[in-house]
């Protein structure tokens, strides 16, 4: 499996294509895969997953599909309750959440499947998740401009959640439906963009919980991406256009524009602040580098717009998926479900460990200090070995002198008889 | 006898000094002639350890490229040395006096370790089977036992990285486990050094323990049981049944174990908690365990059970205190150790098992007194009961480590019972471990943690560090936040229902003490640290300051403290080195506070500076070190800048975002919103304000210089190549040969042509863009900056440089 991935995907059924980014070669299609925008993310570098959009407006709901990495069909299909829009996974993988047409916020355990909590957050269809830096907030963007922002734990707490108003905040600056929400790193002082079909961006203070500026565009804004040193944050335009806008500058902060699409930016991925992959309408992805604004590659999705660009590092084994459950429907609220967790323990690496050499370390300074039964048993032990070979050898020098003795006596005798 | 009679040519450094060594140590084991004696002082056999270990004596290898003429004779000289070297430990391992064997034995664990792979393939056979004699053989002695057992332990622990061995390894590995049962079945002694062996063949041969796993588990299972071994060997006893799942290595077996020991914790506390808990809670901790339909597993039986007669004191202390501390043990390791598939983790039973515990605070809480629920009784339970609460925080802790992200949906009911715990806690290991508790609640559940915890850790943080309040603290508490109950209103409410006492008795202990202990200061201070590097800005409006002061206080004392400066002398049980790192902890939390973002400057900032530039003065220390750190840190506050990057392709727009930060209404933050609230505060800052200023412009005259020249090149190389390789879609930096074929058919040459043709069209409407934007920016500042004016005549070098380029 090749280190870094780019996936990108479209509203129509083109499946979802995979390159690797540094070499560009084409890997696996995906087969099957007509997302909505932000309804494609991989689970913890897992597994891909994508909501799609629903065959007609009629439809009551509409399939999530997951990918494991090296299999073009999808492993798992599962059937929410509404048709999911936005979907984002914290990096663990250990829960996904989607956001319903009917402005309704879905938690899911992936290991279980459960649907864990399912709360109503906005008036209107979510069009974007994201979560905090720390992944224990989620930011939700919606049809009517509201961005508002979770506190995860607080979502389980039965007894704040009967209280009601679960959200940290909620802004409405935004006159028009969100596109995107990115947020920045900087634990509780983090900032969060977003942008809309209002033309403009905001920027949002975490700590003080509310909009800090607003940037004007000329066009509207579909995609955001952020540098990750937070020096700037691109956003990807109707007009073509993917603005560099500093982040540190309030008058004039535009510092730069990547122009080469044609037709509308559509989506927008960032990579460690030198590379930026964008996807336009006519389906043609574009790996741009930033320093020198230069297009350093381009590829061909597919003849269709493109609806999800992503920068992804799958993990070498990947996931077999054909133990994993579908999502479920419904919360279940019987005692059990919220009792039990699947928990992945990390794979066990037994380091070698050594233990003669500490051993004879303690036992020697045991051996010295001359103090244990151990010890004297030993030392008996030896005296004794030591007393039995002596006694051995009194017996043998005893001999030897018996002999000794008859020999002269013997010579002497012998000696005398002539 | 001496094999050599040439002289060491690189004197330390020559490797034929090795196998010279080797042979004179070789000659030290050998017990025949005046020697005999030496081997048995101890001193000679660690003066041969300790040379085999630091000169490598064993390990034959010859550094890489070694190219000395006498090559193969020095490998055949080091070859024969370790030969002879290995025969004299083989005698010596089967020698009948204990002392040689002793001896022979740790050296050839020692020589396992450390040989060559060739040498260890070889010849592990011969070894085992000496080695497994001396297991065999009945009269040994607790030395040779703890030996051959440590030996053969790492044995198996390096074979077990030889695949083409493993074969016969595991069954050898299976001729051990009978007699390592044996020992444990009888009375117990040497057992640890067998549990060693067992833990290595659980890790690195499970097929060989997979057929006697029931026999193991109960072996283990029964040891633990009956409670009478000491301290420490019941914790490795516990660490192998934790371990013991790995055998079978599935998810079934994994749940059995912690099944059985959750049942067996909870049985155990049905026993000991009679009559002064609810009724009704040990049976709901089973329901949760064994859900309806399903069977309970067997359970081990506790073997020596106490007798009923036994005085209850000795049967608290002695049997059921650390059959407690092992159970929860063996639980807290199969929680965080790795395992290599899936599990599921009963959270609610542990959850409520955990609050079970720590509800439990020494009051009878029914009428009806229990026939054993004597006073006497209560009295020793109280007397035990911390230890009980710290084990079962132990087991909180493994559970929040285990869990990660995936206590998410417990997180509020993990929450709720520590907080209420915490207001009662008085014993300072319990508070300390508490606040270790928080503080890694803190760390895997970060912000949205923060917004729950803050009130509680400053409240009870302010208790145990403010030594100037500690009478009013109390109070203080009470007043804390709008804490849902506070402690006052608790303690009011409970004497007047019962006339119990002890809750009034912990006030009272609380406001009484001189000082806390410094191991809680330190735990304290940690969570504090974590609080305001996590969420020190996040609604922390309430208790922000007065965190801030706290801080500021401790790390002045602390400092003064450590350095001798104050005049107080060390407290009872504080020794030196706690004095350390009391004042290292109270450094870094103070680090945390003045650099977690509040909205207005950090008041203490130039107070803080002050002690770190004193603390580091005491070089040699981890204070120094660190305070070292902390001044660089903080730098950034003190110089606030935003510095471009510096090969930014575009020098006018650069240029813009650094004149606007010198521009005074520029913010050099993120946004300019909270720029009224930035006061000077002390002189210190008002110092520093204007230098910065300086230092930037110089910083940004240079800055500007390189980008330019950068420019230069890089607008040539690009020029360059685009002319060179028209016919690509590849832009300078990535090499033709790395684009896939079926890219270039796709995107077809129509694209080709449009995409090089619209970077030069890009090229150039941003600079006309630029030109304007760089105009417009310049209108009111031309005469404010010496670099503005630079910048806008480096404008048009860029163009014009490309047009040399293309000239030449």
């Amino acid at each position: 499996m090749e280190g870094e991935m780019i996936i990108a995907s479209s509203p129509v059924d083109t499946g979802v294509n995979s390159w690797g980014l540094n070499s560009g070669t084409k890997l696996l299609n995906y087969k099957v895969c007509s997302s909505p925008r932000h309804g494609l993310t991989s689970v913890g570098s897992r597994f891909i997953a994508s909501s799609q959009i629903p065959a007609s407006r009629s439809a009551s709901t509409a399939p999530i599909y997951f990918w494991s990495w090296d299999k073009p069909q999808f492993g798992v299909k599962s059937f929410p309750a509404e048709p999911i829009g936005p979907l984002t996974a914290n990096s663990e993988g250990t829960y996904l959440m989607g956001g319903g047409s009917s402005g309704s916020i879905y938690l899911w355990e992936v290991a279980s499947g459960k649907l864990l909590n399912k709360w109503h957050a906005h008036y209107r269809s979510v069009t974007c998740l994201a979560l905090s830096d720390d992944e224990s907030l989620l930011i939700s963007g919606s049809d009517d401009g509201c961005v508002r922002v979770w506190n995860l734990i607080m979502i389980f707490d039965a007894l704040k959640a009967q209280s009601g108003l679960s959200y940290l905040y909620s802004w409405t600056e935004h006159a028009l439906r969100v596109t995107d929400i990115v947020v920045g790193r900087g634990l509780s002082n983090s900032i969060i963009i977003s942008s809309s079909e209002d033309r403009t961006c905001k920027i949002f203070s975490l700590s003080e919980g509310k909009i800090m500026r607003s940037i004007p565009l000329d066009s509207v804004a579909d995609a955001l991406a952020i540098d990750p040193g937070e020096h700037r944050f691109y956003a990807g335009c109707r007009d073509g256009k993917i603005y560099i806008k500093s982040l540190n500058a309030e008058n004039n902060p535009t510092i730069g524009i990547l122009f080469d699409h044609s037709v509308a930016v559509t989506s927008i991925a960032c990579r460690d602040g030198t590379t930026l992959v964008s996807g336009s309408e006519d389906g043609i992805i574009r790996i741009w580098d930033i320093m020198t604004q230069h297009v350093v590659r381009v590829l061909k999705h597919a003849k269709a717009p493109i609806s999800n660009v992503l920068l992804v590092k799958p993990t070498r084994q990947g996931t077999n998926l054909a133990h994993q459950p579908p999502l479920s429907k419904y919360v279940d609220s019987s005692e059990g479900d919220l009792g039990r967790n699947i928990v992945i323990l990390p794979q066990p690496c037994w380091k070698p460990n050594f233990l003669s050499s500490g051993l004879m370390g303690r036992q020697l300074k045991e051996f010295q200090e001359n103090n244990s039964s151990a010890v004297a048993e030993m030392e008996v032990e030896r005296l004794r070995i030591e007393n039995k070979k002596l006694v051995e050898m009194a017996e043998k020098w005893k001999k030897l002198c018996q002999d000794q003795q008859s020999f002269y006596v013997k010579e002497l005798l012998d000696h005398t008889k002539p | 006898m001496a094999p050599f009679s040439d002289y060491l040519t690189d004197g330390v450094n020559d490797l034929r000094l090795k196998p010279r060594i080797l042979r004179s140590l070789t000659r030290d084991l050998d017990d025949t002639g005046d020697r005999r004696s030496r081997l048995f002082d101890g001193e000679e056999l660690a003066n041969i350890l300790e040379k085999v270990q630091l000169h490598g004596l064993l390990s034959e290898v010859l550094p890489e490229g070694y190219a000395g003429k006498d090559e193969a004779k020095l490998r055949e000289e080091w070859r024969s040395a370790v030969d002879a070297w290995i025969e004299r430990l083989l005698l010596l391992v089967s020698d009948k006096m204990p002392q040689k064997c002793w001896a022979g034995t740790c050296l050839l664990g020692v020589t396992i370790g450390e040989c060559t792979s060739e040498r260890l393939v070889a010849s592990y056979a011969v070894w085992f089977e000496k080695l497994l004699q001396n297991i065999q053989a009945s009269s040994n002695n607790r030395f040779v036992y703890e030996a051959s057992y440590a030996c053969l332990s790492d044995l198996f622990t390096r074979l077990s990285s030889f695949p083409n061995v493993k074969k016969e390894s595991t069954s050898f590995s299976g001729r051990l486990v009978q007699p390592v049962l044996q020992l444990m079945d009888g009375d117990g002694s040497f057992m640890e050094a067998a549990i060693d062996l067992l833990c290595t063949l659980i890790k690195f041969y499970p097929s060989a323990i997979y057929r006697c796993y029931d026999k193991v588990e109960s072996a283990l299972a029964s040891k633990i049981m009956s409670g009478n071994s000491n301290m420490e060997a019941l914790k490795k006893i516990s660490g192998a049944l934790a371990l013991l799942p790995h055998a079978k290595g599935d998810s079934g077996s994994w749940s059995v174990i912690m099944q059985k020991l959750m049942i067996s914790i909870n049985l155990l506390l049905n026993d000991v908690f009679e009559g002064l808990e609810e009724e009704g809670k040990g049976p709901e901790i089973m329901k949760l365990l064994v859900p309806a339909g399903m069977e309970a597993p067997p359970l081990w039986d506790q073997k020596n059970k106490p007798e009923e007669n036994t005085h209850a004191t000795r049967r608290l202390r002695e049997s059921i205190s650390p059959l407690l501390c092992s159970l929860t043990y063996s639980c807290c390791i199969m929680l965080t150790n790795p395992y290599p598939v899936q599990v599921i983790i009963p959270v609610r039973p542990l959850l409520t098992l955990i609050g079970r515990v720590l509800n439990v605070d020494g009051t009878l809480v029914s009428k009806t007194v229990f026939p054993s629920t004597t006073s006497l009784y209560q009295e020793l339970l109280c007397s035990e009961l911390p230890t009980f609460h710290l084990y079962i925080l132990d087991l909180l802790i493994a559970t929040i480590k285990g869990l990660k992200s995936q206590l998410l949906p417990h997180a509020a009911s993990v929450v709720q019972p520590v907080t209420d715990y915490f207001r009662r806690a008085t014993h300072p290991s319990i508070r300390a471990k508490v606040y270790y508790t928080l503080e890694l609640l803190l760390h895997s559940m970060g912000v949205g943690m923060s917004l729950y915890l803050a009130e509680h850790v400053v409240s009870n943080a302010s208790i145990d560090l403010d030594e100037g309040r500690e009478s009013i603290c109390i109070s203080k508490l009470g007043n804390a936040g709008s804490l849902k109950s506070s402690p006052k209103k608790r303690k009011r409410g409970r004497s007047s229902s019962q006339s119990n006492g002890v809750e009034e008795e912990t006030n009272s202990v609380i406001a009484g003490k001189k000082s806390t202990p410094l191991f809680v200061k330190i735990a304290a201070l940690r969570a504090m640290g974590t609080l305001l590097s996590v969420g020190g800005s996040l609604k922390s409006e309430s208790w922000r300051l007065e965190a801030d002061r706290l801080l500021i206080n401790l790390a002045t004392k602390s400092l003064n403290t450590f350095t001798g400066k104050a005049e107080k002398y060390l407290c009872i049980g504080e020794s030196a080195t706690s004095q350390e790192e009391c004042c290292l902890v109270a450094l870094q939390a103070l680090l945390s506070s003045l650099l977690s973002p509040s909205h207005v400057r950090p008041p203490y900032l130039s107070q803080g500076l002050e002690l770190f530039q004193k603390g580091k003065l005491e070089i040699g220390t981890e204070v120094a070190t660190f305070c070292e750190k902390a001044l660089l840190a903080l730098e950034v506050l003190i110089h606030p800048r935003d510095i471009p990057l510096v090969n930014y392709p575009i020098p006018i727009a650069a240029a813009v975002s650094i004149n606007e930060f010198d521009d005074d209404e520029m913010h050099p933050g993120w946004w300019g919103a909270s720029d009224d609230e930035i006061q000077p505060l002390g002189d210190v800052n008002g110092d520093t304000q204007p230098q910065s200023m300086e230092v930037d412009a110089q910083k940004s005259q240079g800055v500007e210089q390189e980008r330019r020249e950068y420019n230069r090149e890089a607008a040539t190389l690009s020029f360059e190549t685009e002319k060179i390789e028209s016919s690509s879609v590849l832009p300078p930096q990535a090499p033709v040969d790395l684009l896939p074929s079926q890219d270039l058919q796709n995107t077809g040459r129509d694209t080709k042509y449009t995409v090089s043709q619209d970077t030069v069209d890009d090229r150039q409407g941003k600079k006309s863009y630029y030109d304007l934007l760089g105009n417009n920016s310049l209108g009111g500042k031309e005469l404010m900056n010496d670099s503005d004016s630079e910048s806008s005549d480096s404008a048009p070098p860029v163009v014009a440089d490309g047009l040399d380029t293309e000239s030449d």
